[in-house]
């Protein structure tokens, strides 16, 4: 029952514009329209598109999974004033709608000079890779014994030296998830990309899968089983990636050895 | 702006900016923030009237680059990309950098207009020139309309009256007329033949034939079976739940009967009274009470088109765009065709008045009020009007450029490959009586046709509410919609 | 600078070493502190400017003071309206939400074979694009020529609904497709992360104390996966007061409004209205209401969340 979207994504996007309005619909094509999938891909230029997503989507999730890590690490293992406070501030970040930030923030790249560039989409997702990440890790920190620290420090490991020798190796499931997590949302971010990028070779992938949409005063044909076409070529990266990193969830948590 | 400065200027801003807020919070005015001061100062300089600099002749003026937003991709690529060659032969300094936002142009010119960097020139509907006029986004072209003869004597005598009229506002145009579209009825001929009925184009010249009373008659001659998935409705006037219904279908069978949404100003709102009555209810009897024409509730819902119906040969009569041949014959037609023989006929007359209506919604190119180059702009809004440009629409948008000079060769090939003989010259003749999309400068379209969208599909069009009080309803509330609006327009 | 006003006081009563940890706290959260005050405090400070403006986005924003909190208040057609839909749906989808992908996270960790493939299964409809998807859903519950209705009325011969298109189904069908893409994604995940964190010798010496599978659960999953769901509870509450997306494309908050959310009228009235004031008192009502419950959450979260080094 879960597969059937996806299915039914790959299925249409195998379709001819006919067979997409017939009724009752059939589960397959009547003929399997394969050139969809070269037609998506040239129609939209999706070959400058996925090098723009890849750069983006590679800086942030690398970067952004290591700063997040670093700040997490902050707030769960130190006592400083105002930390319950900051955290909530951190949280906060995500409740304001972007609609009405979007202009100021778009006037500070424009500053910059970062518009119609990638630069904009990486480098605030560098610091720290927002919320939801530190949060994600923060929680996760959270749930590790505090002995490990204690027996390290003894040792005479430094604050860093614990995040990397300690944390790191028990975290690898929850880091393996904010990876994730955070390749999914930057491979479909849409709002930022299409407010910051105006030339065509900047774009990212999402807005050359909204490119064909169709709209009723479009010229041209409808172009709705090469978007089902488009969103397959787009899915794929994400399925190969969760794919790999299937065993980082599943691998057994250290911790449990350790307690009692 | 020199970059090494902004860097500074940036954080100065940020921390600044943080402060005046904070300051702001405390519950002191604070001077306005750094990015509404920018777009004020762009716009303060760019708001005057500036003289052209004398309509450059073809090949003078210096090496210019202006960016140029297509409302879509797919339009970029269909028509914009032919039209560059003919501006890079008119004028050779010019470069025109096409930028087609993807999706959603409206928010993103309005993001880009706040910070200062819009483009300098742009494509859109008519319904959204007004409201973009009155947020003072467009920059007149008039005086350098003034200054080029050929350009004043083309919009004399080849451009299409209504277009020049809705571009315009208080006699200054604002764009260049890109897209021109009449609105008729495409039928079904072989049902037509079933039926014994004779076909609407050899009486559509005849009030006595094509009106209102005929048109129900045909409508439920060509009805076959009953319910929902029946094998044909005679006829659908509704379109898609959107502000096009008033432009594409129903809102003409308004016009012709005598109603009108706005003055033509757009100072007021004016759908009431019996006009407005008659025709909503003309439409609503054709659904429930004749039972000839798809339940709204139904069809109105997402996606399915009229063209999807017409095409399926599961409607006989629609009232149409012209752009609605491309699902026939055009780029959009079924890859197996269309299964039937179709044709077109003007739309029928109301029998009080003895008028048939058209409500014109092109498209037109504008020139903003940020670009920093306006002469550079309007060289491209010249090519724009030039015939050739117009012939490139005519041939490859689907709908007719605004310039009558381009129609012939369009006639000739039957609207572009339509069938032999098909009668794409009702589509010329329905030019005549248009008026321009009922628009306002205080509301964009969407703002101002909400209540009634939701209203007329929600309620009238599925017979949950009267037609008196649903016309009421939307009088009531549009008008508060228009007061507020007038309050709030930048001076 | 306020901050550091209140911070001081604090700041003196700490020990030298204690002082030392808040530093290097302070050092380790310092990229988000920095990013924050870069890219994000100015847009949220000036946008709760606008919120007391009148800001019609292309005029610099004037001073009004509470007017558009008092119009959103006591005036707007459409503010309780909207905001009625959308605690319908964080009441409904929240919940729901939480336990269906708790239970489906459950269910995928009894380690049995070809758990691989059910997760990837689980998770694949919270990947399709959201613009693929909206046009998906609505060929799947087109009344007319949907799969759903087809399946409908081949099982029993009476017509489905209308779907989306109907004033008293479309926030259901909704809420069934935000449930249906988002039960096996990013939630159930974490949960599973959770799940099999829980080390195996626990539950086995719960057995030996002959604590029944009811027993086990409450005292020994639940709290140990209490985290995750504390994670979850208060990013679904934010987001799904957030909800916009699939309203904005498939619905457009129709039909009759019957989807009207909050997000998708402040949405309206920022970009459709140039009403940039008044969105943005709309956004600080949200984020207000929001943070409240946030903290809230936060503070109750001590009576039943359970962290293995909480300091």
């Amino acid at each position: 029952m879960f597969v059937f979207p996806f299915f039914w994504t790959v299925s249409s996007s195998l379709k001819s514009p006919r067979d997409i309005l017939t009724y009752p619909p059939p589960l397959l094509p009547a003929v399997f329209k394969w050139s969809n999938y070269p037609d998506a891909w040239t129609t939209v230029e999706f070959g400058p598109y996925f090098l723009n997503s890849t750069i983006v989507t590679g800086a942030t999730v690398i970067g952004g999974t290591a700063s997040g890590l670093i700040v997490a690490y902050g707030f769960a293992r130190f006592r400083f004033p105002m930390r319950d406070a900051l955290f909530a501030l951190c949280l906060s970040t995500l409740m304001l709608p972007p609609e009405v930030t979007i202009i100021p923030l778009y006037v500070i790249f424009k500053n910059l000079g970062w518009l119609d560039t990638l630069t904009p989409l990486i480098v605030p997702s560098l610091l720290g890779g927002g919320a939801f990440t530190i949060f994600l890790l923060r929680q996760f920190i959270l749930g590790l014994p505090f002995d490990l620290d204690e027996a390290a420090t003894i040792d005479g490991a430094s604050k860093l030296r614990i995040l990397f020798d300690v944390i790191v190796p028990n975290a690898k499931p929850a880091l393996a998830a904010a990876a994730v997590f955070s390749f999914i949302n930057h491979w479909n971010e849409f709002f930022q990309a299409l407010i910051f990028l105006n030339s065509k070779k900047n774009y990212t992938i999402p807005l050359g899968l909204y490119s064909l949409r169709t709209y009723a005063g479009d010229p041209g044909e409808p172009k709705d089983q090469l978007l089902m076409a488009g969103s397959v070529i787009a899915t794929l990266p994400i399925i190969v990636l969760f794919f790999a990193a299937q065993r980082y969830f599943v691998q057994g948590i250290v911790t449990s050895g350790l307690k009692g | 702006m020199n970059r090494h400065m902004t860097r500074r200027a940036v954080l100065e801003l940020v921390l600044g900016g943080s402060a005046a807020a904070l300051l702001a919070a405390c519950g002191q005015a604070a001077a306005p923030t750094a990015a509404p001061a920018a777009t004020s100062a762009a716009a303060s300089t760019s708001g005057q009237a500036s003289k052209p600099a004398a309509a450059a002749p073809a090949s003078g003026g210096a090496a210019a680059e202006i960016v140029f937003w297509p409302r879509s991709p797919s339009e970029s690529q269909v028509v914009w990309e032919k039209i560059i060659p003919i501006q890079q032969k008119m004028f050779p300094e010019l470069k025109v950098n096409l930028q087609a936002p993807p999706e959603d142009f409206n928010g993103k010119f309005l993001v880009a207009f706040a910070g200062g960097t819009a483009p300098d020139s742009g494509v859109t509907g008519l319904s959204a020139f007004r409201s973009y006029i009155g947020k003072k986004m467009l920059k007149t072209i008039q005086p350098y309309v003034n200054s080029d003869a050929d350009v004043k004597k083309m919009l004399q005598d080849d451009y299409v009256p209504s277009a020049t009229l809705g571009y315009s506002l208080k006699g200054e145009l604002y764009a260049t007329p890109t897209v021109s579209e009449a609105v008729v009825v495409f039928y079904n001929k072989d049902a037509m033949t079933q039926a014994g009925l004779t076909p609407p184009r050899e009486i559509d010249d005849d009030k006595s034939k094509w009106n209102w009373d005929t048109f129900v008659e045909y409508a439920k001659k060509l009805t076959k079976g009953t319910g929902f998935r029946r094998e044909r409705f005679g006829a659908m006037v509704t379109f898609a739940r959107d502000t096009f219904g008033v432009s594409q279908s129903w809102g003409n069978f308004s016009y012709a009967r005598g109603a009108r949404f706005l003055d033509p100003d757009g100072e007021n709102w004016t759908f009431t009274g019996k006009e407005a009555e008659e025709s909503i209810q003309w439409i609503v009897d054709l659904i429930y009470k004749h039972d000839a024409h798809p339940d709204v509730g139904e069809a109105a819902s997402a996606n399915v088109l009229d063209r999807a119906f017409f095409q399926n040969g599961q409607v006989a009569m629609v009232s149409e765009g012209e752009y609605f041949s491309r699902y026939l014959w055009g780029t959009g037609k079924p890859s197996n065709g269309i299964p039937f023989a179709y044709d077109i006929a003007q739309m029928p007359f109301n029998p009080t008045t003895g008028k048939r209506t058209n409500i014109y919604h092109g498209n037109g190119s504008f020139l903003t009020t940020q670009s920093k180059n306006p002469d550079a702009t309007w060289k491209w809004l010249r090519t724009i009007f030039s015939q050739d440009a117009q012939q490139v629409i005519t041939n490859f948008w689907g709908t007719r450029g605004a310039h009558r000079g381009t129609y012939d060769s369009w006639l000739k090939s039957f609207g572009n490959g339509g069938p032999p003989g098909i009668n794409v010259q009702a589509i010329v003749k329905a030019d005549a009586d248009t008026y321009p999309f009922p628009t306002t400068p205080y509301l964009t379209p969407q703002a101002l046709l909400e209540p009634t969208m939701r209203v007329m599909y929600d309620n009238v069009f599925q017979n949950k509410q009267k037609v008196a009080d649903g016309l009421a309803q939307i009088d009531k509330e549009t008008k508060a919609l228009l007061e507020k609006g007038k309050a709030e327009l930048p001076k | 600078m306020a901050a550091r006003a209140v911070a001081l006081p604090a700041w003196r009563s700490l020990t030298p070493a204690r002082r030392r940890e808040a530093l290097q706290g302070l050092l380790f959260i310092s990229p988000w502190l920095v990013g924050f005050l870069a890219f994000t405090a100015y847009p949220m400070l000036a946008s709760l400017y606008y919120s007391f403006s009148a800001y019609k986005i292309l005029a610099p924003p004037v001073w009004v003071g509470l007017r558009n909190y008092a119009y959103a208040f006591n005036g707007d057609p459409l503010f309780w309206l909207s905001v009625q839909r959308t605690v319908i749906w964080v009441v409904v989808t929240v919940p729901l939400g939480i336990f269906g992908s708790l239970l489906a996270a459950v269910l995928l960790n009894r380690g049995l074979k070809g758990t691989n493939l059910y997760r990837t299964a689980f998770f694949l409809p919270s990947l399709t694009p959201t613009v693929a998807a909206a046009l998906l859903w609505t060929w799947i519950l087109n009344p007319r020529f949907g799969i759903a209705n087809a399946a409908i009325e081949g099982l029993t011969g009476l017509r489905g609904p209308n779907w989306l298109a109907d004033i008293d189904w479309a926030l259901p069908s909704l809420a069934m497709i935000s449930l249906w893409t988002a039960i096996g994604g990013n939630r159930m995940l974490i949960f599973l992360a959770g799940l099999q964190g829980i080390p195996q010798e626990l539950y086995e010496a719960a057995r030996v104390d002959g604590a029944g599978p009811i027993r086990t659960w409450w005292n020994i999953t639940v709290p140990l996966i209490s985290p995750a769901i504390f994670f979850n509870l208060v990013l679904g509450i934010i987001f799904s007061f957030r909800v916009f997306a699939f309203a904005f494309v498939v619905t457009e908050g129709g039909p009759a409004r019957a989807t009207y959310f909050y997000a998708l009228h402040l949405y309206t009235m920022a970009f459709r209205s140039f009403d940039m004031g008044y969105g943005s008192a709309l956004a600080w009502i949200l984020f207000l209401t929001v943070l409240v419950l946030t903290v809230l959450n936060m503070q109750l979260s001590k009576r039943w969340v359970y962290y293995e080094s909480l300091r």
